[in-house]
């Protein structure tokens, strides 16, 4: 108990839902402010400075993508936990290309909630197999010869990675299974997000326009 | 009225294709006519008869040219351009001592592009600009009597006056119909949205109230609760997918529903993650089925009740993983295995796909699905 508790700031518009955060980790992680929208979220997230955000995709005020948006302006330290029921792959997409650290569904339980808290506050990447899904569509697999060679894209490795984490493995498991260390499954994931973030090109940009993301 | 900024309604196109028309019927009339006047015309300047053929005839050609790539009809200089010609094919009968006029329609053509492009004002003034020349020529000519030359005139301000109005009404009739058409189809877009807005309210209001009103009735039995909760959950989730998909039936809401009546069936929770969707019909019908026939051996057999399905539809194919962490079996050993033999992998072979097994006691079980899609 010598450690520092975790400093987490809650963002949803309901109620119900940040009691029920609060009560399921509230005893493992410190809650040092909540907020509904995203308005009043950015301006207690730069005064309270936490350490992690966890963030609903849906916000009344413009979806949770502009609050990781304009944190970071200011705050590039603060990193980002996407929660949500949404099963829409473009609303997660967007929060993870505004710059969060991972995504989970609320089915999720409080312990891995807290164990994902953690992993983002330590930099690391938190993968659900949901988000591996919606990412392995949003970088379609095409034959590499046809594409711009310049364009981002996923390797067969990472694909191979990310497949594996979407049919529920652990990166653990993973690892074990593709015959490296658990350290490169996580590389390989961190390296996937940061091209979720950086690609604004081609297949992406065009994903996410057919779903209406621009 | 005025000329139109180089627009390219369909309007537009008809009457670039009339224009275009026009002048190659009048350029072969007065062919003909040329034709006459230097067989039977002695008196004649052949060689300027022949020159105003020939710049007609190119001209002509550059017209259908340009029609293919049509940006400047609209253009008040080649709308100049090719009145320069026309009032010169029109005069060139008195320059050349000619006895006949070998113009034929070709001035007319002028007047009709001047018409369809510039408006019936401007046509007028074309109307205004032929006649003169017809007047001046005629000054000199013995031949020609004032009645003939009258009827010249009138017969291009007749012209002019038909072109030009007939085509502005044809323009206005074609705005007003386009945009009533605008207007019922954003009535009837209109009407679709609230139509969809009733139906998903109604819908809501079907599943989703009644089961929070059940909810509330039986608020002391938690395991009664969560259930209704998860089948109302699955039910949503299974009306969204089919709503959100472009396909019908979505192969990911198949998969979904597949799942969520497993859960029912053996009380077990499956976490199905799709990537990609397509339309699930022909042979990936069989393949939900098989799919379904793995999930449910891993609920009944595997001893856990967690499951995990992922699906993954690439350009090339869609293959579908049904894994669980429960007891396993050896698959070596032939009395475990044949249930699965036959309703998936038997089925995955007579639908033209592969199923792959891989089981380890003590750890679980993964059967993959695979099935390439565009060659049946």
């Amino acid at each position: 108990m010598a450690e520092p508790r975790l400093r987490v700031f809650v963002v949803d518009d309901h109620d119900l839902f940040r009691a029920g955060v609060r009560a399921a980790i509230g005893g493992e992680v410190d809650i040092i402010g909540e907020a509904d929208d995203v308005d009043p979220a950015v301006e207690m997230i730069r005064e309270r400075n936490p350490e992690v955000v966890l963030l609903d995709v849906h916000l009344p005020g413009g979806g949770g993508h502009r609050v990781v948006k304009e944190v970071h302006r200011t705050h590039p330290h603060i990193r980002f936990l996407a929660l949500s029921v949404s099963d829409s792959p473009q609303d997660v997409v967007a929060v993870l290309r505004a710059g969060a650290s991972g995504y989970l569904t609320k089915t999720a339980t409080a312990h891995q909630v807290v164990e994902a808290l953690h992993l983002v506050a330590a930099g690391h990447a938190v993968f659900s197999p949901q988000l591996a899904g919606f990412v392995l569509e949003a970088f379609p697999a095409v034959d590499p010869a046809a594409v711009d060679p310049d364009l981002d894209r996923l390797t067969p490795r990472q694909r191979e990675v990310l497949r594996s984490i979407a049919k529920g493995y652990t990166y653990k498991e993973t690892a074990d299974a593709l015959g490296v260390s658990p350290r490169t499954v996580e590389t390989h994931v961190s390296e996937v997000l940061r091209k979720l973030q950086l690609t604004n090109r081609n297949e992406l940009t065009r994903w996410a326009m057919d779903r209406g993301l621009g | 009225m005025s000329a139109r900024g180089g627009g390219s309604s369909p309007i537009d196109e008809t009457l670039r294709r009339v224009v275009v028309g026009f002048r190659l019927v009048a350029i072969v009339w007065m062919g003909a006519l040329v034709g006459a006047t230097l067989a039977t015309d002695p008196e004649a300047d052949h060689v300027l008869v022949g020159a105003t053929y020939a710049i007609a005839l190119a001209w002509t050609g550059v017209t259908v040219a340009h029609a293919l790539h049509p940006r400047w009809f609209h253009h008040l200089a080649w709308i100049g351009l090719d009145g320069v010609v026309a009032i010169w094919v029109s005069v060139a009968p008195f320059v050349a001592h000619s006895q006949d006029l070998f113009f034929g329609g070709y001035p007319l053509s002028w007047l009709l592009l001047v018409a369809c492009f510039a408006g019936p004002w401007p046509a007028l003034v074309a109307a205004g600009l032929l006649a003169t020349g017809q007047m001046v020529g005629s000054f000199g000519e013995v031949g020609r009597t004032a009645t003939q030359v009258a009827g010249d005139i009138g017969g291009f301000t007749v012209a002019a006056i038909a072109f030009g109005w007939g085509i502005a009404a044809l323009r206005r009739y074609d705005r007003e119909r386009t945009e009533a058409q605008e207007a019922l189809e954003e009535e009837r877009a209109a009407r679709r949205q609230a139509h969809d807005r009733a139906e998903i309210a109604a819908h809501l209001h079907d599943s989703v109230l009644q089961t929070l009103a059940l909810l509330q009735q039986q608020p002391g039995d938690p395991r009664q609760v969560a259930s209704l909760a998860r089948r109302q959950e699955r039910e949503l989730r299974g009306y969204i997918d089919q709503i959100a998909s472009a396909f019908s039936p979505s192969l990911r809401a198949a998969l979904r529903h597949a799942a969520g009546e497993v859960e029912d069936l053996f009380m077990v929770r499956i976490d199905t993650v799709v990537a990609g969707d397509c339309a699930a019909d022909g042979p990936l019908e069989s393949l939900v089925q098989a799919s379904r026939e793995a999930m449910v051996n891993a609920a009944k057999h595997s001893g856990v009740d967690r499951i995990a399905v992922f699906a993954e539809v690439t350009a090339s194919g869609v293959t579908v993983t049904v894994r669980d962490r429960g007891r396993g079996f050896d698959p070596a050993d032939p009395g475990t295995g044949r249930g699965l033999a036959e309703s998936i992998v038997g089925r995955m072979g007579r639908c033209g796909g592969t199923a792959e097994i891989r089981s380890v006691p003590g750890e679980g079980t993964e059967i993959e699905l695979h099935l390439g899609r565009g060659n049946g």
